[in-house]
């Protein structure tokens, strides 16, 4: 039953960051379509860091916390996002896609 | 979508910048040559529109004042000086900071921007063209842009579990060095002895010196996914470029000397430094911004690039040699290496194919406009919609298929499309629409030129083609038939030769030369409706999947895309046929035995047979063989001229083993066979 859920999780949350990948690597998102991109980061963060460490997946809640917290401020007005911002966030995407495959033993 | 085309305007107008550079250079050498002039002319021109069109209307701008420099010079009301050729110089300098940021939006920028404006401007005037005024132009220009970039120090001490999720600290360092002139210090003091080493921590740590004009938060926000697991210390230390100084430079290299980490008070004196020197900085901050650009793509000549696919070509034959000969060994060692080479070749073979392609697109716009000034001569209105530009084909192929399309369009303009009043009486909308789709299928590309215009009249046709001998004037021809002499030799119907289509050398140049690339035309029309002519073309000339089978003592290759089925058949089943028919599951079917066509004596009695089944113009049609040996990828050799006569063979391709095995073109040999009938 867990590893159902486990898989489940998994693999939804696999799509949804080479989705935001995939978005962030076109053109810089702008008025209405960086609502949304912030938005999308900051909510499978957020879903990383809360469901994460129940199903074993420390590393990469650890490592989506950073994005989450980030992307809350940037969310509530206290941050821009940047183009730099957005570089950095590409990478960590990555290196959380990374950790994301290796804690599932991919 | 605009931005996809920005993209390319930047990446062109890169090499147009490139090609001014390299005439100007060329032009002070020899400061009296037209055609330089003119090149130079025409190379800021193009900047000049393409810049408005695409929203760079800063960089616009600023051409139209170089040009306006150079069109006086084209019209010798301005001599070419070694001053002007300087001016030019910082100019193209500019234009690159403006292709590379765009329209400008920072005031120094601007200001910057409008200072140089001026300077041309005075040039023109005549009283600019050296010495002070120029100067101080350029240093009001540059006054206010040095301000604005400061040294900062930037220490990055990272803790030893940094790598653990999997960040890569010296992209981080390329980032930083991506805001402007840095100098990284890399401090290895901490690595432990090998034996001490743990693989997956970090022992390094960074100190960056790095000279911009962004703010510390745009340095602050590259370190924000690592701030929890590093020390970071970020601090103004100038309040410019101070990455030149030597003092700096010999303070940095004892730092990394001693390991002894630089710190905010190593650079106290540096601050109180005068400033020097503004004008170098700016240009040193354009040339930085300027490196930073990325080449995303190369020319090369198509030479190189033939070049490259022959070459592949060879290699794919000698590793079917080499895949033979380690069967033959039966050597495990040699098994496995033949199968990476094979792995390997087969890689390089499909991207070396994959560079020699290119999108039809770079062809449309002649066809556009072809489109354009016909219809506007002949007082027709055409709506022109092109669908699957962004397919792509060998660079051969695109090469021969441009003119029989531009026949093919002109046809339909001439012919199909009517004059708007014809439309309306017609019952039609008096604009007239052409379509050009173009898309895959399977591993053919297939090309569609449909109309809306009045169609073929295929009776005008039988006439025509009775009238001039071609068919007797009792024969059966089927509609599809009859349309279809519009493509022998010497056929035109229109009663007036207009200079455009109607010369007599018509459709069935268009289907030779389609020919020659392995393509296939087809028409199909509907008396006032329109007309659909579609084009089957391979993806590529030179190599294809092919089926290797035996005949007599030879090898034959048959192209695996125009094959449908395979069935062995016992020599009973061939003896109760009849009129070359052979029933196979219940069905009829035509079949041509290969034996026959190739002259092979039936002497030695065939035990076993293969039947191919081939698909052409919706038919199935059987081809009889002796033996299929196995699927082949091969590569397709021309026959030379002593073999260009016959019509059933399309190429030669050499075997593994230096045999030669011949390429059946099976649609002209079922064609063959057909009219033979």
């Amino acid at each position: 039953m867990l590893t159902e859920i486990k898989n489940q999780f998994y693999n939804d949350t696999l799509e949804t960051l080479i989705s935001i990948q995939e978005a962030l690597s076109e053109t810089p998102p702008e008025g209405e379509e960086e609502r949304n991109m912030v938005e999308r980061v900051f909510t499978v963060s957020h879903q990383i860091s809360g469901t994460g460490p129940m199903l074993g997946f420390d590393n990469s809640a650890l490592l989506s916390r950073k994005l989450e917290r980030t992307f809350y401020e940037i969310r509530s007005g206290k941050r821009t996002l940047t183009a730099q911002l957005l570089t950095q966030t590409q990478r960590t995407i990555q290196n959380l896609l990374e950790v994301l495959q290796k804690e599932q033993g991919e | 979508m605009i931005d996809k085309f920005r993209a390319k305007f930047v990446e062109e107008s890169t090499d147009n910048v490139h090609d001014l550079e390299e005439a100007l250079f060329l032009l002070e050498k020899d400061m009296d040559n037209k055609e330089l002039i003119e090149r130079i002319f025409r190379a800021m021109h193009s900047l000049k529109g393409g810049g408005a069109m695409f929203g760079f209307n800063h960089l616009s701008e600023f051409t139209h004042h170089l040009e306006t420099i150079f069109d006086w010079v084209r019209t010798n009301k301005l001599k070419v000086t070694t001053d002007l050729i300087t001016l030019t110089f910082s100019a193209i300098d500019q234009i690159k900071f403006l292709l590379k940021t765009g329209d400008l939006s920072a005031a120094e920028d601007l200001n910057a921007q409008q200072n140089f404006i001026q300077r041309l401007q005075a040039f023109l005037s005549g009283e600019g063209s050296t010495g002070p005024s120029g100067a101080a132009a350029s240093q009001t220009a540059a006054a206010p842009e040095e301000s604005d970039e400061k040294t900062y120090l930037i220490s990055f001490i990272p803790q030893k579990e940094l790598l653990q999720n999997g960040t890569n600290p010296l992209y981080l360092l390329d980032d930083i060095h991506a805001l402007g002139q840095a100098l990284t210090l890399a401090y290895t003091h901490k690595v432990p002895s090998l034996d001490l080493i743990d693989a997956e921590a970090n022992y390094c740590l960074w100190q960056i010196l790095v000279s911009t004009a962004e703010s510390i938060n745009e340095i602050k926000d590259v370190f924000i996914f690592v701030e929890d697991e590093c020390e970071l210390h970020i601090d103004q230390v100038a309040g410019r470029n101070i990455l030149q100084d030597k003092e700096v430079l010999e303070k940095t290299e004892k730092a990394v000397k001693n390991s002894t980490l630089l710190t905010v008070e190593d650079f106290k004196l540096e601050n109180q430094a005068p400033v020097a020197g503004p004008a170098p900085q700016t240009e040193e901050k354009k040339k930085a911004a300027i490196k930073e650009h990325k080449i995303s793509s190369i020319r090369v000549s198509s030479h190189k690039i033939d070049e490259l696919v022959t070459l592949v070509s060879e290699l794919v034959t000698l590793q079917a040699q080499l895949s033979l000969y380690a069967e033959n060994t039966q050597d495990a060692t040699m098994l496995s290496m033949s199968e990476n080479v094979q792995k390997l070749s087969r890689q390089l073979r499909e991207n070396a194919f994959d560079i020699s392609l290119i999108p039809l697109q770079s062809e449309l716009m002649r066809f556009q406009r072809l489109v354009r000034d016909l219809s506007k001569d002949q007082g027709k209105d055409i709506d022109f919609v092109i669908e699957g530009g962004d397919l792509e084909l060998d660079k051969n192929i695109i090469e021969n298929l441009t003119d029989p399309l531009l026949h093919i369009l002109r046809n339909s303009i001439d012919h199909g499309i009517e004059v708007p009043e014809d439309r309306i009486k017609a019952g039609k909308a008096p604009k007239g629409n052409i379509l050009f789709k173009a898309f895959y299928s399977g591993a053919n590309v297939i090309i569609e030129i449909s109309d809306d215009g009045k169609g073929i009249d295929a009776e005008l046709i039988r006439q025509k083609a009775i009238a001039k001998g071609l068919i007797e004037s009792d024969a059966a021809l089927t509609e599809k038939e009859v349309l279809d002499l519009i493509f022998v030799s010497g056929f035109s119907t229109r009663e007036v030769v207009s200079d455009v289509s109607g010369r007599g050398v018509g459709m069935d140049v268009v289907k030779r030369k389609l020919a020659n690339i392995r393509g296939e035309v087809s028409i199909e029309s509907e008396k006032g409706k329109g007309t659909l002519i579609s084009i089957t073309l391979p993806m590529t000339l030179s190599i294809i999947d092919g089926l290797l089978v035996g005949v007599g003592e030879n090898q034959y290759v048959i192209p695996i895309s125009a094959i449908d089925k395979l069935y062995a058949l016992q020599p009973e089943q061939l003896k109760q046929s009849f009129n070359q028919v052979v029933v196979i599951d219940n069905e009829q079917y035509p079949y041509i035995d290969l034996r026959k066509v190739f002259k092979v004596s039936d002497a030695e009695d065939r035990e076993q047979l293969q039947m191919i089944m081939v698909k052409a113009e919706d038919r199935l049609t059987g081809l009889l063989v002796d033996a299929v040996i196995g699927e082949y990828q091969t590569v397709v050799k021309p026959l030379g001229r002593y073999l260009k006569k016959q019509e059933i063979l399309s190429g030669a391709s050499i075997m593994g083993d230096g045999t030669i095995a011949l390429v059946i073109d099976t649609t002209r040999l079922l064609q063959k066979q057909k009219n033979r009938k």
